[in-house]
């Protein structure tokens, strides 16, 4: 093992070159087979490690999309995942990590209907996980909770600026605009009596009211919003970033490989990314005013979880709107 | 006894739950439910340390118990006034049972939930389902059921015995000494005996071969008779080497040795004892309909479950599983570090303890040389391990960068803000809150209060915020409530004076800042409630509170400062530090927190909210280099964001924190 204090000053590298040349000793390493047995499993993995790595620079846009659930915590993403993607209403608690999962929207056409869906944790701690996935979303759906969003109209609005303005320059980026779909969810617990069924149908005055409600709120509170940051005034600078030494040579190549987050986002700090985008021209807000995203508008209801009888067609708008993207 | 269990992944999405009160399973689903508090404020906000540890919230104890390999969360709910003694051992225990019966199952699940390419797979849609319809099968719910019984019988029946058998010893004694024949009791002893004897040789056999996985329960239960249960866990012992007998181990060996019950009915001692310990366990209960329900459901459910798999069936049947496993990672520990190399190739290394033990104490050092308080480098890295232990490592990737990849998604979200860092947005907002709420009257000014030990730079930052609150079109007033240290307000006169001629140099003919000033010696919370009060007739929007630095031990001067607060609540309380600090980092934002919650809650009548630090202010950044440890220990200590840094002597020097430029700093 390399010394603490070498270790300590960034030198990622050592232990893992200390311990293969320790084992060049080794009596195995005389067999030559063994020797072509191992190179091609090192060849092996390492192609299959830098494949998505490759694939998500290059070609993040094409073949099966890449759809994420975004939004604040409790506002029913998980329960929707669950629901879209593993065809089944289940009971949730606060997410901690990611998920993903591939299905397909259409069991006819299954190649083409498939989309990769991403349910992201809404706690603000996590906060970090949003920007990541979002540079690599095809699409977005922002999920509100019809019902908090009386309650915490700031706070929810306060968390789609910077959505937008990551989905707004990575559209730029590619060239290729990003769909967005703002979700009135959990509709069901706005009609009384509150449905009984899974995914239950809505009256069309019920659906008429979430979304209604979604649209005002949202768009007051944006305006808001740009009212209080779209303004000349001073703003406030990020720090730079914090010099230190090392990082570059063989250990900043080797990190770029195998070192994962834990290098940092180094082409971050250069990505200062421009809420201008969003706020467009003089005046109140327009949301046709964000550049590079198609915003779309949805409700979608559940239902409880232990509903029984037949499917409604409470998430009939959320499948149409996947299917376009 | 218990209000809720539920078996998740990490994902959010619950595989198993059961709720035992009605009032509990309407709760379970809300956002206020006990167990997502746990999640949030525990796994993903790192408020406690270990799982030893208790959460308690609104009147329930939380306990839970994590199987990082999968990303499972174990939980369990009961009344915080339980002295519940066997909780530990039945989460051991319920996640022994649930990983024998469902690994691979929950393997294809968690699979399938971190696709991280567009490939449509077979098992995708269908793994959540399969799982449960498999739970379904195996019956999970009354192998739970069981499991459950048998933890609470343990604990019902443990009171009584070591009592008993001394009785009994003193019989035995007395038996064999004065030979008196005919003690009813000695027979039934003798059979007990061998009963246990045969036991332990059915459990030998069922288990050969498997490995009884290490309960960490065992030292928690109070100790059982010795007599009785030493011996058989020798015997054990003896057969396995390695291998440690779990106290759930124990209980099953325990439960099948029903001394009580024996024919001739003469252990009436015993039956009657543990009866009464379990009456008094139903009376300290508050619902007694619950507990009825309670019984009635078991009885039920009893007779059904007569042709369930046995407990040591269910795991011998994980624990050949397992075995394969084991068996790699004896091969690494023992033999050549080609095997170690490989298996890491193929992703099947399992971190242990004793692999991150080494690169999280070089860690937690390298996190101290950065500044980052003792305390705190080693909670993070500690937290770190425990999330680690047991996981895959996957690909080429080493312990070292496994480590740090989780240590830097670990700072980021210590040092993400949870709230709104954003001033103007909220003065906006109150502004236009007060003008709606009341029509014509003239709208309350934003406080902020700036408190801090002394010669950490308050008033120099306080006018740099003055300043950039100017550039924003905002008329700011400055109090001057520092009535202690001489000077104090001369220098902000300075400043306002600076700032008004950069104000006029701009070109804004109203004139937008002024210092509100009463001298020394006075009392500082009359100065600044006659501050907000002269700030609210002449319409400013902003007042800037500064007061006197002090140490965090000077009660005295911490009680003046709850009051100030107290009496004018403020909008914003801005915590004013210095990045040089290191250890002192920790101890001067506890002390501060506290006594500002402490003394607050305690001034008027307690109908007011409680107040504590709200935002963090970093002051002489740029003499640090890149030792930015103060950033981390600051909002770890307090949940709070860092709302401003400061990083120079001129008023534009003032910079907003930057999460991933921290990090990489922490870690380079
Ligand atoms: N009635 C009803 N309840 C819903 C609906 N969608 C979600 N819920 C419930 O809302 C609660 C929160 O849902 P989650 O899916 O866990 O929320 P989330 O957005 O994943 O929350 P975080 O993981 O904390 O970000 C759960 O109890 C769901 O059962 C809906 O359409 N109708
Ligand atoms: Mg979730």
């Amino acid at each position: 093992m390399a010394s603490p204090r070498n270790a300590a000053s960034g030198a990622r590298v050592t232990p893992e070159v200390e311990s293969i040349s320790s084992l060049l000793l080794h009596p195995l390493l005389q067999d030559p087979k063994f020797v072509a047995a191992v190179l091609a499993v090192f060849l092996s993995v390492v192609l299959f490690t830098c494949k998505p790595s490759a694939k998500r620079r290059v070609g993040g846009r094409s073949g099966t999309p890449t759809v994420l659930l975004v939004g604040p915590a409790d506002s029913g993403k998980t329960a929707l995942f669950a629901k879209l993607a593993h065809g089944s209403r289940t009971e949730t608690h606060t997410s901690i990590t990611p998920s993903s999962t591939t299905f397909s929207l259409d069991s006819e056409d299954p190649a083409r209907t498939a989309i990769r869906l991403v349910d992201i944790p809404g706690h603000p701690r996590l906060r970090d996980e949003v920007k990541r996935n979002l540079k690599t979303a095809s699409a977005v759906v922002f999920v509100v909770d019809i019902q908090a969003l009386l309650r915490n109209a700031g706070a929810i609005a306060e968390e789609l600026p910077p959505i937008l303005t990551t989905v707004a320059s990575a559209s730029l980026a590619s060239g290729q605009p990003t769909k967005l779909l703002l979700l009135a969810s959990k509709a069901d617990l706005l009609s009384r009596p509150s449905p009984t069924t899974p995914s239950p149908t809505l009256s069309a005055s019920t659906r008429q009211t979430a979304a209604d409600r979604l649209s005002s709120v949202l768009t007051r509170e944006m305006d808001r919003l740009k009212q209080s940051r779209a303004s000349t005034g001073g703003r406030i600078e990020g720090i730079g970033r914090v010099q230190s030494s090392g990082g570059t040579g063989l250990a900043g190549l080797w990190k770029r490989f195998f070192g994962g987050r834990g290098g940092g986002d180094v082409d971050d700090a250069e990505l200062e990314e421009d809420e201008t985008l969003v706020w467009g021209g003089r005046g109140t807000f327009r949301w046709e005013d964000v550049e590079g995203v198609e915003i779309a508008w949805g409700v979608s209801a559940l239902g409880a979880v232990k509903a029984v009888g037949e499917e409604g067609e409470g998430l009939d708008e959320v499948r149409e709107w996947l299917r376009s993207v | 006894m218990l209000d809720h269990v539920s078996i998740s992944h990490q994902s959010g999405l619950i595989l198993w739950s059961r709720s035992f009160t009605p009032a509990f399973a309407s709760l379970a689903q809300t956002p206020a439910s006990p167990v997502n508090a746990l999640v949030r404020e525990v796994f993903i906000e790192g408020k406690v340390r270990g799982e030893d540890a208790s959460f308690e919230r609104d009147g329930y104890n939380v306990r839970w118990t994590m199987e990082n390999g999968l990303g499972l969360v174990f939980v369990v709910v009961f009344p915080a006034l339980l002295p519940l003694t066997y909780i530990p051992a039945l989460l051991t225990r319920t996640k022994q049972l649930f990983l024998s019966l469902f690994q691979q199952y929950i393997q294809t699940l968690v699979d399938t939930l971190s696709a991280t390419s567009g490939v449509l797979t077979e098992a995708a849609g269908s793994a959540l389902r399969v799982l449960q319809q498999r739970m379904d099968d195996e019956r999970w719910a009354q192998i739970f059921d069981r499991c459950l019984r048998n933890c609470e019988g343990d604990q019902a029946r443990r009171p009584a015995q070591t009592p008993i058998s001394l009785h009994r010893q003193a019989q035995l004694s007395a038996a064999s000494g004065a030979s008196t024949p005919g003690v009813p009791d000695t027979p039934t002893d003798s059979v007990t005996a061998e009963e246990i004897a045969k036991n332990v040789e059915a459990l030998k056999s069922k288990m050969k071969g498997g490995r009884g996985k290490g309960g960490k329960g065992t030292g928690q239960t109070p100790s059982p008779s010795p007599s009785r249960k030493t011996g058989a866990a020798a015997k054990l012992m003896r057969k396995w080497g390695d291998s440690q007998v779990s106290a759930g181990d124990m209980a099953a060996l325990d439960y099948s040795t029903p001394a009580p019950e024996t024919p001739n009915g003469q252990g009436t001692p015993i039956d009657v004892e543990a009866l009464v310990s379990r009456d008094a366990m139903g009376q300290r209960s508050k619902d007694g309909q619950y507990e009825v329900a309670d019984w009635d459901f078991r009885g039920g459910k009893r007779a059904a479950a007569e042709d369930l798999p046995s407990e040591e069936e269910i795991l011998a049947r994980g624990t050949s599983r397992l075995t394969i496993d084991d068996k790699e990672d004896k091969e690494e520990v023992a033999g050549s570090s080609w095997s170690g190399i490989f298996s890491r190739l193929t992703g099947s290394k399992v971190l242990s303890k004793q692999d991150l033990q080494p690169v999280l104490a070089e860690m937690e050092k390298h996190l101290m040389d950065k500044n980052v308080a003792k305390d705190i480098s080693e909670k993070m890295c500690d937290s770190v391990g425990a999330a680690l232990v047991g996981k895959k490592l996957g690909g080429l990737s080493s312990v070292k960068s496994e480590v740090q990849s989780s240590l830097s998604s670990a700072l980021t979200r210590v040092l993400t803000p949870k709230t709104s860092t954003d001033l103007l947005l909220d003065i906006q907002r109150k502004r236009s809150a007060s003008t709606v709420s009341y029509d014509n009257a003239l709208p309350d000014p934003y406080t902020l209060t700036f408190v801090g030990v002394n010669g950490v730079g308050k008033s120099t930052n306080l006018s740099k915020v003055c300043f950039w609150l100017l550039q924003n079109g905002l008329r700011v007033l400055i109090a001057a409530c520092d009535t202690f240290r001489s000077g104090a307000v001369e220098q902000l006169r300075v400043h306002v004076r600076n700032l008004g001629a950069l104000q006029d140099e701009l070109g804004v003919g109203e004139k937008k800042v002024e210092l509100y000033e009463r001298g020394y010696g006075k009392d500082a919370a009359g100065i600044a409630k006659d501050a907000i009060t002269y700030a609210k007739e002449n319409k400013f929007d902003v007042v800037l509170i500064d007061t006197a630095g002090r140490m965090q031990d000077n009660e005295p001067l911490m009680r003046a400062l709850a009051k100030l607060v107290t009496v004018n609540n403020p909008d914003k309380i801005i915590f004013v530090g210095e990045a040089l600090v290191g250890n002192e980092a920790v101890d001067q934002l506890t002390k501060f927190d506290r006594a500002l919650k402490d003394f607050s809650g305690a001034g008027t009548g307690g109908g007011q909210r409680k107040r504590g630090i709200d935002g963090i202010i970093l002051t002489k950044f740029d003499t640090i280099d890149d030792k930015v440890g103060a950033a981390l220990s600051m909002t770890y200590v307090t949940g709070q964001p860092i709302l401003f840094v400061g990083c120079g002597q001129t008023y534009t020097d003032l910079r907003q924190l930057r999460v991933n430029h921290i990090v990489q700093a922490l870690l380079n």
